[in-house]
């Protein structure tokens, strides 16, 4: 059994080749989006181009998004761009794409930091007391709850909360992400964005730590812990816990992604500047480069999240230390 | 799968489940009958009025009749669920499978390609496909399959690979059994099950990306009416009328409640050992 | 109550509540521990040795409905404390190694941090680095190199032999009266199982407690202990000690068991022995004689439960063939 920094059981050993296997994979998803011009009906530069569409403009277009060189090349110009820092120039105004996106990253990475937080800070207590007490009224209230805060989509969810928070009671405002600056205002917008984001992860992160934390206070280490007397609060919230939030952990991988999503829609009903109103607007006004370099961020910011989490979930459970092979299943664990 | 269902039916929110959805599905069918007017009447006069008598549920900002207009959202949400989930799962159990059985290279590289795939969250990724394919109904089936693939191949995949490794199909083999005999006695069988919860799982999930692709615009295009684009015309008069809003959230909420109890009492049914 | 022994139960019965009924796990249980002595309870799977082991301990599982007679140890009723005033005895005064080491520790913490938490309840005024170095100390005596290395290892990196030597040392390190070993070698390799038991018969020369040896190995119960109880269906059939009990086994039952021993010398070809019939239903316990059912040698007075009748100087048999 090696020991030290590089051994079979280390973590950074594991990291360096789960990072390895992201940035394969973030290659990969370059060349998906180059590959996706190729899927356009018809003559790519013309149509995504639309109603601006002049000889000029298509050629432009042509020359930089590299539509005469093959794919192969393509991406690897697109590959050698990006490192640079260059995403392309946008159709419009000719600004540059990199700092467009940006921009509006930090907004959107607000919104879901936040979201991801709330749902947490709230939730794993929640689950918590829960599995502590087992049918209590709580513990009926969140069986019942927590499916249908999940399953309602969360732009119905942003959107009633906006109705009744906003409009009809006047709490929260409606528009915007504040005034730069002012923190106070500021957070004052964020709460009913990040509000309908959590909501569904609240209920089901609640669930989830209930019933990990209830499998594992039956497992046969836990009675070892109480056959040495330990307090049965250390038993709970050290050896019970660190094990229970491991699927807890996991599900956050794939949860950033979706709300990375589901913020496309809440920056739009609430008007807040972003990632997701940036690319969405982009689609609208057919200004293809922003689109592709504000996804490829995207996508760039989701395997990034899942590697972390990746690495949370080999530093909480040391068995999958060893098990390099086994592939990420990016759609639920 | 007669004793599947009734396991569903004996849970109390599996018959919820069952319910909602049948209530779903039967109303998308039954729309133009009992439906009580067209879904694109126009009657400027009526606009944003709160249910009464002569419409149900209320009318939206054209006047047309929201009940009218739900029922018929039904058949398009039903409809692009059941599309989009039957072509993901064949596609992806054909790869999946294919990908256990095949040489090392090949199943790399179909892996490649799911992990790939799932390398975008899956709005983002409708979204980038309907930057290059343009809204409407057929391209929205298609490009909401493609996000779905991966899952339905990974899962078929991985019950493969436990069948292939049982010592039983050696001795099959052995006694002379061909191959496409062991796939269809031995290897379908396996998968099934677990397909068909995670068929039951999507469906609330397509229900959900196809409303919020319509909610921005790029989606189901009018004159088809999606719950989605009822959703958006509802928000832009909100401080209006808050009718509009109720009923298409309110009829997305009971579709994706409705699916999801049931492809939760589902999975509990098939296999209790996966029950959380 | 005699002055050396160390633990005295006296008339347990504990029920347990399952679907098919209330099932009397143990009936009227009484038995001496000594000091400094090792007492085996043997007996096949059923017999309810787990469950007094359980019950000393206080730890028995949730679905227990009914509890009653008395544990005398150190002047207190056992089961008459509050869980506060229990769970303060252990890991001080009783250990317990569990029968399956591959579960009895937890996957995601060192055995460095494992073992230091088993001491807290014993050292409170250590601090980690102390406890870190007794646990090394502890380990290197149960046999495990390399000791400082394998505090910082975790437990799916080592074969159960060592994950059970481990164990062994977590209980000692609480210097505790009693050591309960409930099957310790059950889930092991037989060549593995002969290292263990050698290994706490040197450790108990060593230490000040008392062993309690549950197995349902009659070698390994001659191998280790000074007195043995013999477990039926929830009562104790025949108890004593050691060498009294192997030359005059008196309970039928007791001599059944030796007899299925598999003997080396033997020829090949001899039929195995065993015991005709199966356990009885503790659910709806049937009166008299436990064992008659399945007895050779019944005849109408075993209508009667017999009780512990004495054989020999602290021997004694349930049975009314002992005269």
């Amino acid at each position: 059994m090696r020991e030290g920094l590089w051994g079979r059981n280390s973590l950074a050993r594991y990291g360096t080749i789960r990072l390895a296997t992201a940035v394969l994979v973030l290659i990969g998803s370059m060349a998906l989006l180059c590959a996706l011009t190729l899927i356009v009906p018809g003559d790519p530069a013309t149509i995504l181009l639309g109603p601006r569409a002049t000889p000029q403009t298509v050629a432009l277009f042509r020359e930089q998004m590299g539509l005469n060189l093959p794919l192969y090349e393509r991406v690897f110009v697109f590959f050698l761009r990006a490192l640079r820092g260059d995403l392309g120039v946008d159709v419009l105004t000719s600004r540059p794409v990199a700092g467009l996106v940006m921009a509006a990253l930090p907004n959107t990475l607000l919104l879901a930091l936040s979201a991801i937080g709330l749902a947490v800070l709230i939730g794993v207590p929640i689950g918590c007391y829960a599995a502590v007490r087992p049918g209590s009224l709580l513990d009926q209230a969140l069986a019942v709850l927590s499916v249908s805060l999940v399953a309602t989509p969360s732009y119905v969810v942003a959107i009633l909360l906006l109705y009744f928070f906003s409009l009809k009671l006047g709490w929260f405002p409606v528009l915007g992400a504040g005034t730069p600056g002012n923190f106070i205002d500021q957070l004052h917008h964020l709460v009913l964005p990040a509000l309908a984001l959590a909501v569904g992860w609240i209920g089901y992160i609640a669930r989830l730590v209930r019933s990990s934390l209830l499998e594992v206070l039956g497992e046969p280490f836990i009675r070892t812990a109480r056959a040495y007397g330990q307090p049965e609060r250390r038993v709970v919230m050290k050896y019970a816990l660190k094990l229970a939030c491991i699927p807890t952990v996991a599900i956050l991988g794939v949860g950033i992604g979706e709300l990375m999503g589901g913020a496309v829609f809440v920056e739009i009903i609430f008007n807040r500047p972003g990632l997701g109103s940036l690319i969405f607007d982009a689609i609208k006004n057919r200004n293809y480069p922003i689109v592709q370099g504000g996804i490829l961020v995207v996508v760039a910011i989701f395997v990034l999240a899942n590697l972390l989490v990746d690495l949370s979930y080999a530093w909480l459970d040391p068995r999958v230390r060893e098990n390099l092979g086994k592939a990420r299943t990016g759609g639920g664990t | 799968m007669r004793e599947v269902l009734y396991r569903v039916w004996k849970s109390p929110s599996g018959r919820l489940g069952m319910i909602a959805a049948l209530i779903v599905i039967l109303s998308g069918i039954a729309a133009p009958l009992i439906a009580s007017h067209m879904p694109n009447q126009i009657d400027v006069a009526a606009r944003l009025t709160p249910p009464s008598a002569s419409h149900w549920f209320g009318t939206d900002h054209l006047g047309r009749d929201l009940y009218s207009r739900s029922l018929y959202g039904t058949r398009i949400a039903v409809s692009v669920a059941l599309a989009v989930t039957a072509t993901a799962l064949v596609l992806g159990v054909l790869l999946g499978v294919t990908a256990a059985y095949a040489p090392p290279a090949i199943e790399r590289a179909i892996l490649a390609c799911f992990d790939i795939v799932s390398s975008f969250p899956s709005l983002i990724l409708a979204l980038a496909l309907v930057a290059v394919l343009g809204p409407g109904l057929l391209n929205i089936i298609l490009l909401v399959t493609v996000v779905f693939i991966p899952q339905f191949g990974r899962v078929a995949r991985a019950q493969t690979l436990t069948v292939k490794e049982r010592p039983f199909l050696e001795a099959e083999r052995a006694l002379g059994a061909s191959g496409p005999r062991i796939m269809l006695v031995h290897v379908l069988p396996n998968i099934i099950g677990p397909i068909v919860v995670l068929a039951s799982m999507n469906v609330p999930v397509v229900i959900t990306l196809e409303a919020g692709l319509s909610f921005l615009g790029v989606g189901i295009r009018p004159p088809l009416a999606s719950w989605g684009s009822m959703l958006f015309d509802g928000f832009t008069y909100l401080n209006q009328s808050v009718w509009p809003v109720l009923v298409a959230g309110g009829m997305l909420t009971l579709a994706t409640l409705g699916f999801t109890l049931f492809g939760e009492a589902l999975r509990d049914a098939i296999d209790p050992k996966l029950r959380r | 109550m005699d002055d050396n022994s160390l633990v005295e139960i006296r008339g347990l019965d504990v029920d347990f509540a399952t679907d098919n009924g209330t099932v009397h796990a143990l009936r009227d249980v009484s038995l001496s521990i000594g000091r400094h002595s090792v007492v085996g309870l043997v007996g096949e799977s059923g017999s309810g040795k787990s469950t007094l082991a359980l019950a000393l301990l206080g730890l028995l599982p949730d679905n227990t409905e009914g509890v009653s007679g008395e544990i005398a140890f150190g002047g207190k009723n056992l089961l008459a404390l509050d869980p506060g005033e229990l769970r303060r005895l252990r890991g001080t005064r009783i250990a317990m190694i569990f029968q399956d080491p591959m579960t009895a520790l937890n996957p995601v913490f060192t055995l460095g941090t494992q073992l230091v938490d088993a001491q807290r309840s014993r050292h409170p005024e250590l601090g980690r680095r102390e406890l870190l170095a007794r646990a090394a100390r502890m380990l290197a005596r149960v046999g495990i190199s390399d000791p400082e290395k394998r505090l910082s290892a975790y437990p799916h990196q080592f074969s159960g032999g060592m994950r059970q030597r481990v164990m062994i040392a977590m209980a000692l390190l609480c210097e505790p009266d009693i050591l309960i070993a409930d099957e310790p070698t059950t889930a092991l390799d037989v060549t593995i199982e002969a290292q263990i038991v050698r290994l706490l018969k040197e450790l108990h020369a060593e230490f000040h407690g008392s062993i309690v040896f549950v197995s349902h190995s009659l070698g390994l119960i001659s191998e280790i202990c000074d007195e043995v109880a013999v477990m039926y269906a929830g009562k104790i059939v025949e108890s004593g000690p050691v060498e009294s009990l192997f030359s005059r086994p008196s309970h039928p039952y007791t001599q059944a068991l030796l007899a299925c021993e598999i003997d080396p010398a033997d020829a090949p070809g001899e039929r195995l022995v065993t015991i005709p019939g199966g356990l009885p239903d503790l659910v709806n316990v049937p009166s008299g004689c436990i064992f008659a059912d399945r007895c050779p040698s019944r005849f109408a007075k075993c209508a009667e439960e017999p009780p512990p009748r004495p054989v020999a100087p602290g021997h004694a048999a349930a049975c009314w063939l002992v005269p």
